[in-house]
């Protein structure tokens, strides 16, 4: 009985070894099965080396399209108009300078009875500062005259020099359009000018001091 | 009886040493196994820097085309919530917003195009981008119709006031990331 009993422990951990052999032994069966199914190998150097090559002249594109659009940068100083809210300000790239309360066109229509009819809104665009002046005078134009129910006068008529109306600076914009001071300081924040864009005094100063001619000015 | 019980010990035991050494060995994986494993997870890699690349890429051509072109254009940066209006390389205005989900989420790395401009009344004012985008003021009433299904962008009113005043039909707008 002693014997039989020793042999039955024997056989029972000599299955118990089996079994541990089986159970380690069928996963890896299984991935040996799953390993004859993949890419080979030399595939996969192969477009891994694909992809390197194309992540690099990626790069390189990358970098020359950046490299171009740096070169395009600069740091000058620039003037934006948002006549929907009359606010102009003065930037460098991102940064804000100044921000000013102006006025810019009325947006109103007068007609002469000839026919002749002025919009006075503020110009829209891409400008630049084409001139600086100090004591500005401003020379009346024929809308002016109309607006009043006045007979407009002669070109050269010495009627048309105002003097003191548009503050101490002003910076020439092209076609009659100027950014300005003026005493109607109150009516900053409207539409109240002909196109022209108002400004107060101080901050007047720092633009007509800031800018320089050739300066870009944005209108929208 | 002793020795034969001393054998067996024996025999089992070389067994069990023999056998854990075979499979220890079978268990560790073999060079080309490493190199697979490499190979793959590079791949992997390599596959998602690519993608990124291609997006920088089309910023940066998107980016080249707006600065040669002669219209505004509108910049989008959806996780830190702020937009541009841009005219070639100068930034005119820059604003904040808050989104509001319609059927999809704002796209992103899109280039889409002001479709219209609903007009109106101030607060019923929007600027379409098809189906798939809203620009309004915060103070806008809600849109009815097929556009209640696009996502809405709503930006403060001063800003949306200077936005519809300076896009037409046709200016396009970037939504990044």
């Amino acid at each position: 009985m002693r014997i039989l009993k020793k042999i039955n422990t024997g056989n029972r951990s000599l299955c118990l070894c089996a079994s541990v052999v089986i159970s380690l032994l069928l996963p890896h069966s299984i991935s040996a099965k799953e390993r004859s199914s993949e890419v080979p190998i030399e595939d996969l150097r192969a477009k891994v080396a694909a992809f390197e090559q194309e992540a690099a002249s990626l790069e390189e594109q990358n970098h020359g399209l950046r490299q171009m659009l740096k070169e395009q940068e600069d740091d000058e100083v620039y003037i934006v108009v948002d006549t929907e809210n009359n606010r102009l300000s003065l930037r460098r790239g991102d940064r804000v300078l100044l921000t000013a309360i102006v006025g810019t066109g009325s947006r109103q229509f007068i007609e002469e009875e000839t026919g002749r009819n002025w919009y006075f809104e503020s110009p829209m665009g891409s400008l630049s500062v084409l001139g600086k002046e100090r004591n500005p005078v401003w020379i009346r134009p024929d809308w002016s005259y109309v607006e009043e129910n006045m007979p407009v006068p002669a070109e050269n008529d010495p009627d048309r020099i105002v003097r003191e109306v548009l503050g101490k600076y002003a910076l020439i914009l092209g076609n009659g359009y100027k950014i300005h001071g003026t005493k109607y300081t109150d009516l900053l924040g409207t539409h109240f000018t002909h196109g022209c864009v108002s400004v107060g005094d101080k901050d007047l100063e720092v633009l007509y001091k800031t800018v320089k001619i050739g300066t870009k000015v944005y209108i929208y | 009886m002793v020795f034969h019980r001393r054998e067996h010990t024996k025999t089992a035991a070389v067994f069990l040493i023999m056998m854990s050494a075979f499979l220890f060995g079978m268990q560790g994986e073999s060079p080309e196994d490493i190199e697979r494993r490499k190979l793959v997870d590079q791949q992997a890699a390599l596959s998602e820097r690519i993608a990124s690349l291609n997006h920088e890429q089309e910023y940066l051509l998107l980016q080249k085309a707006f600065y040669a072109s002669d219209s505004k254009y509108l910049l989008i940066d959806l996780p830190s919530r702020t937009g541009m209006l841009k005219y070639r390389n100068r930034v005119l205005r820059t604003f904040t917003f808050t989104t509001t989900a319609g059927m999809h989420p704002v796209p992103r790395n899109t280039v889409l195009k002001v479709t219209a401009k609903a007009d109106g009344k101030e607060q019923k004012r929007v600027l379409l981008f098809g189906d798939t985008l809203l620009i309004q003021s915060k103070r806008s009433s809600i849109v009815s119709g097929n556009e209640k299904r696009a996502p809405r962008i709503l930006v403060g009113s001063k800003d949306f006031a200077a936005l519809y005043y300076a896009v037409e039909q046709g200016t396009m707008l970037y939504t990044g990331k």
